[in-house]
């Protein structure tokens, strides 16, 4: 079975994934897999960018995401014309010949991975570029993840990528679907700040940092007098912030949003 | 022209379609593929005589290992794939814009001749104009060559070329107008033409300041190689003012940089961005960010200085066989010269980082082995008012830890290692066509024509509004790539003897009008009646196009065969073939300027009875590389690679030399030694408050008190201007190019109330709170100078007290030369150079006011400027060729342009 392992500890934010999908399926006509896509609006691969924290604890995040070619796809359930296909390498696609426009797999799919086409009356979506996996020329990948240099995005084998998948997560396991594409390093909360002596006016290095509450952590400030205390989950959390026989407790953080903490004066 | 019978190139096995299949599908139709490069190398397939794809160039076919190095006992490879700019993959969109220039075009209420009366050439930027054919066009654009040279003299006429454009070998851009006039006007009147250059736009603090520091000719940044010693040795890696992945993007090497510093991390190199936001570079590599307000680094800098002398951490012994200079530097950071030291407390509310943070960026940088990287030249740090000082400060910061020793040096990113044995690297091969005539070479009798040559007449672009609205100018310096002798040289415009401008061919306008400073200027002296023809050549009707009087459309790389070379995880060059017939009407800057020479008469001369074929088979013969391939093997293949370097390893960083031996290894100054203090400066400019012999944190002032720029939150102009404008290189596009791709748009630009889409202006929401500003508000960035409009995108990712826009978002007035909606911001950029005696650019870290756009303020516009609103626009390409035709074509319907929704 066919399946899409994303990094996004790799990814850049470059959006080459996005803008090749374009270059692939806008203006080209793909029949029988793929009616042409519009120039704007669809996005059958997709960066969203996640801004993280506040000045100056600030981390920057991009996620890729595309059909999901669930196991269990909900879309297939529901199509009435019955154009919606899982293939035998676990790819779904949508018949463009068969689709009748009704848009039902648009609300059946949770992940909103599928886009309707006003002008051809048609729901398109990511086909895992099965035209060229089919053809083999003039590549046999996906495009975006042929645009992918970084190496952020492969597609092959769910078996060839064992070791990688029982490291990895997927969105929304709640919806439980089984989709195929993998993510490793998403990125999770983060509580972080700055420890500075406001008498001397020097960061405080090596200040221990623990946290409590709906989950624990240590973290000791680095040579900036930061601490990054990240992959929480969210929850609301007590920092102690020890040093020199000083101490401080900021109490009710709550992590459902990353938590910049700012300069932090040790008293 | 020949039709050009292109080599597939990259058509061996497996990557073509099987020819003699039956199309029983579209997706099973057969493709051709072709080799070209824009920015890096793509594989373009081609069906049914239209581009399918741009994709990566897969190298299955060289058979050469990837280069691989194994450092810390990590390994890393470079891609076998050519590693595409996001906007390279979505270059077909401008093979096919509705923004293509489809014929040659006058503009309506403009006549050759001169007579002001009939030339109206106070409508540039707003009249629209009418098709014409290559034969009417080519014959005014003779007549008017003829007239001028014959009414004036030759100088009357200057060429203003584009430097960052699709960079062809044979038909190339880059100024094959100035080749062919300074050949035609020196074999007809024995006279050149003005001559015209842009100054060291992207490493200006470098040219006119570190030069003086510590030379390295030409562009004042340390060179040689420093990937081994950096990956080995350097310990932190402080990004300072970096412009992060644009330009990593835009270089040959495409995202080879990104993948480096990836590797880096790996290898427990520590990355600080040291810069007012978090740029495309800094979001991938950050490890941390110390914000700083635009154009104070050198009050920071100085407050390291201060530290280290204070803790005794700096190497007195490096400085006393290194350098001279440095008590007066000491003098000046401790205080006794001004009664101020530079300490941390003077240093933090000036550039808004923490007094702590100031002291642990001291430490760690005295600590560990520590460079100091720029991506490419220096963005923001070194375009600035008074940037010089930052520059120069930078190198006596690295002096100061004993510069050149492992890991202490100044990078312009990790770079690759070349081949062993270049020929020349893609950068001089691009330059072939800027190579003069041999014709004129034999001539002038060897001498080849340099922008800095004194003895002929010269006009800087920088300089352009004071020079046509106000002669005569002077100026010291000029050019790009220049030594630093000719920072002491006075030139004068116009040349003694010779004419002023008349007439400006240019072939990629978007540059000077929107990338240099105040544009918003340069754009109201073109329109003077003195200027009595401008000619554009240019593929797109994109930012700047619409200053010219007659326009000729050129095309894409897709439409021609060429020959280039480019170097991303290998050298190479390529045959580029004709992948695609020309769209519209449309010729080569080569074919354009053919076109002219027939109708001079100068046609034979100009093409030297050569064919395009010939040209290419001349410039692989001139490349150097006919020692490497055969002809008759390369054009049958279409490529030509060679590995990087097997020795690359033993390439050493050229400071190192200096770093253990300064007497046998002097640098580039005067003394050969890094002068803190520079003599040449204090004999040369014995009065310069802006760039003394010694640099200094320089804020300005006043222009009734002397002083180049008032552009800091010291002065009286930021009572009405308190914001900073941080404006750096393009993300999504190379300076003005690429604003007209939906797919890059939809990314790049933010949908305003009115329909338009704006260029993003991002604000802290601390400061958009202040203002009443809201999240997708249109907002105008504005001061003295004029007014860009965009849409507010309020982001934790910049420090209050600045604004940022990249630069290039697009010229679409609203009023010429006072209101832009397009989202270029360099049109309000100071006018005043980096400083007096210094002509460069300063288009970043200036005073701007942000304000909401309110629906009464737009319906006044429209009101008043009611042309400018009913011009063809699509939001998911932005302004139109049509919107600026009399006739609309009929492939391109009309499209209500930003009606409120």
């Amino acid at each position: 079975m066919k399946a899409f392992v994303i990094d996004v500890a790799k990814c850049n934010g470059c959006y080459g994934c996005q803008i090749a999908c374009k270059d692939e399926h806008c203006g080209n006509d793909w029949m029988p897999y793929a009616r042409p896509q519009p120039d704007t609006g669809q996005f059958w691969s997709k960066v969203t960018e996640y801004t993280r924290g506040t000045i100056p604890q600030v981390k920057c995040s991009f996620i890729p995401a595309l059909c999901m070619h669930c196991e269990d796809a909900p879309c297939i359930k529901v199509c009435p014309t019955q154009a919606i296909r899982q293939r035998e390498d676990g790819l779904v696609i949508i018949d463009p010949a068969k689709c009748g426009g009704h848009r039902l797999c648009m609300g059946a799919c949770p992940y909103g991975a599928i886009y309707f086409n006003k002008e051809l009356n048609i729901a398109q979506k990511c086909t895992g570029c099965a035209h060229l996996l089919d053809r083999g020329w003039p590549i046999k990948e996906p495009r975006c993840v042929d645009a992918c240099i970084l190496g952020a995005m492969q597609f092959g084998e769910e078996d060839d990528f064992k070791d990688l998948i029982t490291k990895a997560e997927i969105l929304h396991p709640e919806y439980g679907l089984k989709p195929r594409v993998y993510y490793l390093n998403l990125p999770k909360r983060f509580i972080a700040g700055t420890v500075y002596d406001p008498l001397i006016k020097e960061v405080v290095i090596g200040a221990t940092c623990t946290l409590s509450g709906d989950g624990s952590a240590t973290a000791i400030t680095d040579h900036w007098g930061d601490f990054w205390l990240d992959g929480l989950e969210i929850g609301t959390y007590s920092l102690k912030i020890e040093a020199a026989g000083k101490t401080k407790i900021i109490a009710d953080i709550n992590t459902a949003k990353d938590v910049s903490l700012g300069d932090i004066p040790l008293e | 022209m020949e039709e050009n019978k292109a080599p597939t190139a990259a058509a061996p096995a497996g990557t073509i379609g099987p020819a003699e299949s039956p199309a029983v599908s579209p997706a099973l139709e057969p493709e051709q593929t072709f080799l070209e490069e824009i920015w890096q190398l793509a594989a373009v397939d081609v069906k049914h005589g239209k581009i399918v794809r741009r994709r990566p160039w897969h190298d299955d076919v060289t058979g050469i290992q990837p280069f691989t190095c194994t450092i810390k006992g990590k390994t890393w490879s470079a891609p076998t794939r050519s590693p595409l700019a996001p906007y390279a993959l979505a270059y077909k969109k401008r093979v096919y814009s509705p923004n293509r220039i489809l014929y040659p075009l006058k503009r309506v209420d403009w006549e050759p001749g001169g007579d002001p009366s009939k030339t109206n050439t106070e409508n540039r930027g707003t009249s629209k104009y009418e098709r014409i054919s290559w034969d009417e066009a080519t014959n005014i654009i003779a007549k008017e060559i003829t007239r001028l040279c014959e009414k004036y003299g030759p100088s009357a006429i200057t060429t203003i070329q584009s430097p960052h454009g699709e960079k062809g070998m044979v038909h190339k851009d880059h100024g094959i107008n100035t080749q062919f006039l300074q050949y035609y006007c020196y074999t007809k009147y024995g006279e050149f033409i003005t001559g015209s250059a842009g100054s060291p736009a992207s490493w200006e603090g470098s040219a006119w300041g570190a030069k003086h520091v510590w030379g390295f000719e030409v562009f004042g940044q340390e060179t040689g190689q420093t990937m081994k010693d950096t990956l080995e040795n350097c310990q932190l890696l402080l990004h300072w003012g970096s412009d992060g992945g644009a330009k990593t993007w835009n270089s040959p090497r495409g995202q080879i940089g990104d993948m480096l510093l990836y590797y880096s991390t790996e290898l427990g190199i520590e990355h600080v961005y040291i810069c007012p936001d978090v740029n495309s570079e800094a979001q991938a590599h950050m490890d941390k960010w110390i914000p700083v307000l635009p154009g104070t680094d050198p009050a920071l800098q100085l407050a390291i200085a201060y530290t280290w002398i204070k803790e005794d951490t700096y190497d007195q012994a490096y400085l006393a066989t290194h350098a001279v200079g440095f008590d007066k530097f000491k003098a000046y950071v401790m205080g006794e010269e001004d009664g101020v030291p530079k300490t941390p407390a003077w240093a933090s509310p000036l550039c808004k980082v923490p007094e702590w943070t100031i002291k642990a960026l001291a430490r760690n940088f005295a600590k560990h082995r520590t460079s100091i990287c720029h991506k490419m030249d220096g963005g923001g740090l070194k375009r600035a008012p008074y940037c010089h000082e930052a520059a120069r400060l930078e190198v006596y910061l690295l002096a100061m830890q004993g510069w050149g020793r492992p890991g202490v040096h100044q990078l312009k990113g990790i770079a690759l290692p070349t081949s062993a044995n270049p020929p020349q690297s893609a950068r001089g091969l691009a330059h072939f066509m800027n190579a003069q005539p041999a014709p004129l070479t034999k001539a002038l009798n060897g001498r080849v024509l340099r922008e800095w040559d004194t003895d002929r007449p010269f006009i800087p672009s920088n300089e352009l509004p004071k020079a046509i609205n106000n002669p005569p100018v002077s100026w010291y310096g000029g050019g790009v790539m220049v030594p630093t002798v000719t920072q002491f040289v006075q030139r004068t415009y116009p040349f003694p003897g010779k004419s002023e401008v008349h007439m400006v061919w240019s072939d990629g306008p978007g540059f000077f009008l929107g990338a240099a400073m105040d544009g918003n200027s340069t754009w109201k002296a073109l329109q003077s009646p003195k200027v009595e023809f401008i000619l554009v050549q240019h593929p797109w009707m994109d930012s700047g196009t619409n200053i010219a009087d007659i326009i000729l459309p050129i095309n894409t790389k897709h439409e021609k065969y060429d020959f280039t070379a480019n170097s991303a995880e290998m050298d190479g060059i390529y045959l580029e073939g004709k992948a695609i017939e020309p769209v519209g009407e449309s010729k080569s800057d080569y074919e354009a300027v053919c076109e002219i020479a027939k109708k001079l008469n100068f046609y034979d001369e100009w093409t030297q009875g050569k064919s395009v074929e010939d040209w290419v088979k001349e410039a692989f013969n001139l490349s150097g590389w006919m020692g490497l391939v055969s002809w008759e093997v390369f054009s049958k293949q279409g490529y030509f690679c060679q590995p990087i370097d097997p020795n690359w390893q033993d390439a050493k960083p050229t400071s190192e030399a200096f770093y253990n031996d300064p007497e046998k290894n002097p640098l580039q100054t005067p003394t050969g030694k890094i002068e803190f203090y520079s003599q040449r400066l204090a004999e040369k400019f014995p009065n310069d408050k802006e760039r003394g012999p010694l640099a200094h944190y320089v804020i300005g002032g006043p222009a009734s008190k002397g002083w180049s720029h008032d552009e800091s939150l010291q002065g009286e102009r930021a009572k009405n201007y308190p914001l900073l404008m941080m404006s750096s290189n393009r993300t999504w596009g190379e300076h003005q190019q690429c604003t007209d791709i939906p797919w890059v748009r939809e990314i790049s630009k933010v949908p305003g109330w009115d329909g338009y889409w704006y260029e993003p202006v991002k604000m802290h929401p601390a400061d958009a709170a202040k203002r009443g500003i809201a999240a997708g508000d249109i907002v105008k960035v504005f001061n003295e100078r004029g007014i860009v409009l965009g849409a507010a995108v309020l982001t934790e990712k910049i420090i209050p007290g600045a604004v940022a826009m990249e630069k290039g978002g697009g010229i679409d007035f609203i009023a010429v030369g006072q209101i832009n909606r397009g989202g270029t911001n360099n049109l309000i950029a100071p006018h005043m150079g980096v400083s007096k005696n210094a002509m460069g650019l300063a288009v970043t870290s200036y005073l701007v006011e942000v304000a909401r756009v309110t629906a009464n303020e737009m319906e006044a516009w429209r009101q008043q400027y009611p042309d400018a609103f009913a011009r063809n626009y699509d939001p998911a390409y932005g302004p139109l060729f049509a919107g600026w035709t009399v006739s609309i074509s009929d492939d391109q319907p009309p499209i209500a342009r930003g009606d409120p929704k």
